[in-house]
Order: structure tokens, then sequence, then C-alpha cells
């Protein structure tokens, strides 16, 4: 731009107070974008990223009524190569209160869950290697309540067991005596998908207390669980007579995800129709309002198209005032996202919101049609101004 | 700069009427001389300093300055800008601009001089006209005379070669009629060609030639 130019450009921005309102609207209407995106963006990684590192992933279960030789079958499968583990119910789950950790906001209930070492990330100590020996996630929650919509749970308030390392921890398992469990490792809960309040201990360990404290688990009824390498794989499974059909513990629920995408976008549809629409009146009512100036510019020798020239100026200007402070906004928010939006949702408040280059690609690429679009439409009018009759009115 | 008017006719139609302003009109307007043009109201005293500004179209004929034909709103708005000073009987000024800025309106696409320049240039013009006190002034702060005179110098600000005034003192009175009056005689006398719309007989002192609109036709007098 002409340095000349500038100076008529900066004054007119001064004079119209309209001017804000474009600006307020831009601001807005880009920060629904960047953060809409971004947050579309950050959820997919979540998703994909959990679903690269959750073993949970690559668990299935059978439940075969008339299976004559379970033993066998558990024998047989164990020896396939694209299965890490097997177990049964009694090795699985189980629930437990760890009473040091109760307070008002937590009942101190957490989920035992049996497995063999080697599949969490362990961040600090070390893996499960013996019986009694029990590994829990870096934000622990030990609440039953997580899920519930009146649970007070809030990920700032998760505990820290740093301090617990390598001591025995007094668990009343299902309600009855207090055994004790070594913490021996802390999981990271942020690498796959966790809840806050589950735990793991060995699935002979889970085995041991159930026999003696669950007597009437009815293992037999209850499902087969296999792991195996790669979910992709489950198919072999039906190599096996026995087995006619497996389920899959953990499919990805892309609901959340769905959701973002389907509101953002609608909303970002309508809302840059407004704006559209607001843009193209706003200046069409400039380019009325301002018809006299407009004829004393043409009058002095400024061609029309150059008249068009500063008011695109203008456009750009406000455009980029207010992707300027819509950046740095939606930075903000996307820093606190979780904190005011996600604080109370046990899995998602694992995510990190970070703004995409995509959503800042998507966003200008929007804009810019949206301003090209409307201000084209409504600068058009000059073109339709008649000077020689404005300069006599 | 010579301007010449070769066999030009302009028609309005309006709601199917149609009135035939400009008829054939031929005319040679030369350097250094400062004309009158008079008529009675309706004659077409406007229609032609806006076509000679190359504001207004008009349906045939020839519009030539220095013998070169000007196409189109960027080529004359090129020559507005460098050779054509304009002063209306409005004023025509920029409400949101001081008068220094309303002056320099048409230095804004001037990019030889130094914005520094540029002020001192619109400076020494407000002076020329009187208003050296009032630089600063938005044209609400301003009489009709200074505002005029605002009108003026910016008119002069490129040192144009025609100065096109239609009705320059129709809202003035008597004596900032004289001065703006003045001001023109000056402007023809230092070799522009000055055309100046007036209904006022006084204006006969100051010209060099008198010409009447009337019928579409332009006569000498
Ligand atoms: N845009 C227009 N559409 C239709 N007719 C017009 C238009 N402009 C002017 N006219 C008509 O053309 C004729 C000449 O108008 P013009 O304004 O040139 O007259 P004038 O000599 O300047 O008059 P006055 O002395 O009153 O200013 C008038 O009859 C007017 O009604
Ligand atoms: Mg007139």
């Amino acid at each position: 731009m002409k340095n000349n130019l500038k100076d008529y450009i900066l004054m007119n921005i001064k004079n119209n107070k309209t001017n804000l309102l474009i600006v307020l609207v831009l601001i807005i209407f880009q920060i629904l974008v960047i953060v809409g995106a971004s947050y579309y963006s950050s959820i997919k990684n979540f998703w994909n990223e959990f679903m690269s590192n959750s073993y949970e992933f690559d668990l299935v279960y059978i439940i075969e009524e008339n299976l004559n030789n379970r033993e066998a079958l558990v024998k047989k499968l164990k020896e396939n190569p694209h299965v890490k583990d097997v177990f049964q119910y009694d090795e699985f789950i189980s629930f437990g209160t760890l009473k040091e950790f109760q307070d008002e906001n937590k009942n101190g209930e957490i989920e035992l869950f049996g497995t063999i070492s080697g599949v969490k990330k362990i961040v600090l100590g070390k893996d499960i290697e013996k019986n009694f020996e029990m590994i829990c996630p870096a934000n622990f929650y030990p609440d039953s309540l997580i899920y519930n919509n009146n649970s007070n749970y809030n990920y700032k308030n998760s505990i820290s067991l740093r301090d617990k390392l390598d001591q025995k921890l007094k668990m009343n398992f299902i309600g009855t005596m207090p055994i004790e469990l070594k913490l021996v490792g802390i999981f990271d809960d942020n690498y796959d998908f966790s809840s806050p309040n589950v735990c793991y201990v060995s699935h002979d360990t889970l085995k041991q207390l159930n026999l003696k404290y669950q007597k009437d688990l009815e293992v037999q009824e209850m499902p087969i669980y296999i792991l195996l390498d790669d979910i992709q794989n489950a198919d072999v499974l039906l190599d096996y007579e026995e087995i006619t059909e497996y389920t899959k513990m953990k499919e990805i629920n892309r609901e959340v995800g769905d959701k973002v995408i389907r509101i953002t976008g609608i909303s970002t549809l309508l809302f840059g129709l407004c704006i559209g629409l607001l843009i193209y009146f706003l200046f069409m009512r400039r380019v009325k309002n301002e018809s006299r100036n407009i004829a004393i510019l043409s009058l002095v020798g400024f061609s029309k198209k150059k008249i068009k020239k500063l008011y695109y100026f203008e456009i750009i200007i406000l455009y980029v005032m207010s992707f300027v402070v819509a950046l740095i906004i939606s930075y903000f928010i996307a820093f606190h996202f979780v904190e005011w939006f996600l604080w109370n949702s046990p899995s998602l408040s694992l995510i990190k919101v970070v703004i995409s280059k995509f959503a800042i690609f998507g966003c200008l690429i929007i804009n810019i049609l949206l301003l090209l679009i409307s201000s084209k439409k409504s600068l058009s009018k000059i073109d339709e101004l008649n000077i020689s009759e404005l300069i006599y009115e | 700069m010579k301007i010449k008017l070769e066999n030009c006719n302009k028609t309005y139609i309006k709601n199917g009427i149609k009135n035939h302003v400009l008829k054939d009109l031929s005319y040679e307007f030369e350097p250094s001389t400062f004309y009158a043009i008079m008529g009675e109201s309706g004659s077409g005293k406007s229609t032609l300093i806006n076509i000679l500004a190359g504001l207004l179209k008009f349906d045939t004929g020839n519009l030539k300055f220095n013998n070169k034909i000007y196409h189109g709103d960027v080529e004359f708005s090129k020559l507005r800008l460098r050779s054509i000073g304009l002063v209306y009987q409005s004023y025509l000024l920029n409400e949101q601009m001081t008068a220094i800025e309303n002056v320099m309106l048409p230095l804004y696409l001037n990019n030889d001089l130094a914005k520094k320049e540029k002020i001192l240039l619109s400076q020494e013009k407000l002076k020329i006209v009187g208003l050296s006190n009032k630089v600063e002034h938005f044209p609400k702060e301003l009489s009709g005379g200074e505002q005029q005179r605002v009108a003026v110098a910016r008119a002069l600000i490129n040192n144009p070669e025609i100065i096109l005034a239609d009705e320059p003192t129709g809202n003035l009175d008597i004596k900032n009629e004289k001065d703006i009056f003045e001001m023109l005689k000056k402007e023809s006398i230092e070799g522009k060609c000055v055309i100046v719309v007036s209904h006022n007989p006084f204006i006969k002192k100051y010209a060099d030639k008198l010409l009447i609109l009337e019928n579409g036709e332009l006569y000498e007098k």
C-alpha cells in the first residue's frame, strides 16, 4: 500500500464506529473456528494415540455356553502367537477401598485390574513383578462415582502417589478385612486410556484374593478374556472350533469428536453466513452514507477503481487486526480449555488442546473467502454511483 | 491546456421524456483566459461543466484536451488529478477532515512528495486563499466563504492548467464573491484556462470572454 493512502484509510477506520462491530464479530467468529477446529483435531489425536497405546483396545472376550473343557481351550489359546494373555473373570476385575484417601469428594473406591506386566508405561518405580504388588496412575483419583454426574471429580484434585511409592497400602477388598498391597510403580495415564481410579495387580494376586474372599464367583459362566498382539488379528480366534464369536472390550467412541465437528461445522457455517451478510450490508450502507465523500474523491482525481481499493485495504486492515486478536485469545482459551470446559470429565480432562495449523489455515481460508465475496458484492455499488448527480445533492 | 468540444450532444431521458440539453455544441477553450458562462436555469451549464470534467458522458461528439481524447474513468481521473481543478457551489468538503486535510486530499495520490512537503504545500495554498489561521478547522467550524476558500485551495493544489467552477459563489455574500472571483482571475492571468458558471452579472467584470448557453449552444457575447 502506498504510504500516503495509509493515512487516509486509517482516518476512515477511525471515523467509522461500525468498524468496531465488524472487528468484534470477526474476532468472535475466528475464535469459534480456531478453537473449535483445534479441539476437534486434539480429540482426534487423543483417541488415535490412546487407541494405539491402550491395551484395552486389543482385548476381546468370548462367552461360550457349552464349553466342555474350559482349561484346555485356555491352554490352546495361550500357545497362539497372536495371543499375549488369556485370563478369566476372577483374574481380571475386582473392587476395593483405600480408606486413607477417603474425603468429602472421594469415596476412596478403586477398581483393581489384573494384568501381565509390560502393558503400562511406568514413569516412577517399577512394573509389577510379584504378587501383591500394585501399580497406580499418575493422576490418581480413587472414587467409584467418577463417571457419574454427581461426582466431585476435578482433574486438578487428583492425588500424587509419589510419597507412597514402595509402601504398603491398606485396602478393603470387597468390603472385607483390610489386605496390604505394595505400591511399586506409577504409570503414565496420559499415555493410554486409563481411568483415574484403576490400579493394576497381577492375575494371580486377584485370583488368590477372590478365592479367599469371593468364593461364590461363578467363573465357569463368565467370559474368557484374550489380549491380542493387535486387534486386527482377532479373527484367528474363529479358527478354534470351540469359539463361535468374540466381542471387543472397547471400541473407539467417536461420538464426542463427531459432535464437536457437527456443532462447530454448523455454527461456523451459520455464523459465517451471518457475518458475510453483515459485512455486505454494513459496507453497502457505508457506500451509501459516504457517497458524498466518494464523489469528492472522484472529483479530485481518484478513480472508482482506486476508491474501491481504499475500502478493500480498510477491510484487510480490519481483518488482520481481528485475526491477530482472535489468534491471541484462541491460544489463551486453548491453554485453559481443559480447566474451563473439561475439568469434570475423567477421560477428556487428559486432552491437551493445542491450536492446530490446520485450524488457523482453515480459519484464514474461510474468512478471506467470506470477506472477498461480501465486500466485492457491496463495493460494486461504488461503480453504480453517479458522481455528477451526487455533486448537486 | 486547450479544451476542444466538437459537435457535442447530450440528451437526458427521464420517464420516457427526452431533453436535448446540448446540441451539436462546438467550442474551443484557450489557456490564459477567464471564461464566464451564463444562461438561464436549466440551459445546461452544469451539464457542460461536468462533461468538461469527465464526470458525465455525452452522447455524440468529441472532447479533446490538447488534441487528445480521453477514455474511461481511470484516464479521466488522472486528468482531473493533474490538470483540472474543480469548484462547486456546495464546496464539497469532507466533513471529517480538517481544512488542511481536505486541501491535501489530491496529494494522497502523489508519490513524488514527502509528507512534510505536502503539508507545507497545503499550508501555502491555504495562505493564498487567506486561511492560514484556520488550517486545523473542520468544515463545520468554518463559514461558507471560508469553506469555499478551502475548496479553491484544494482545486489549486496540483497547479492544474484548467479550473472549472460551477456557481462557486452561489452561496456567498458579495465580499466573499469578489475574493473568489479575484483568486480565479489571478489564476487565468498566470496562464490557466478558467471556466466559471455564474448567474451573477458581476462576473462580467472579470471575464475575458462571456459565453451564453442557450438552446443547447454556446454563444460568445
Ligand atoms: N440527471 C438528469 N436526468 C435528467 N435530466 C437532467 C439531469 N440533470 C439535469 N437534467 C436536466 O437537464 C437540464 C439542464 O440541467 P443543468 O443542471 O445542466 O442546468 P443548469 O444550466 O446548470 O441550471 P441551473 O442554472 O439551475 O443550475 C435541466 O432541464 C435538467 O432538468
Ligand atoms: Mg447548474
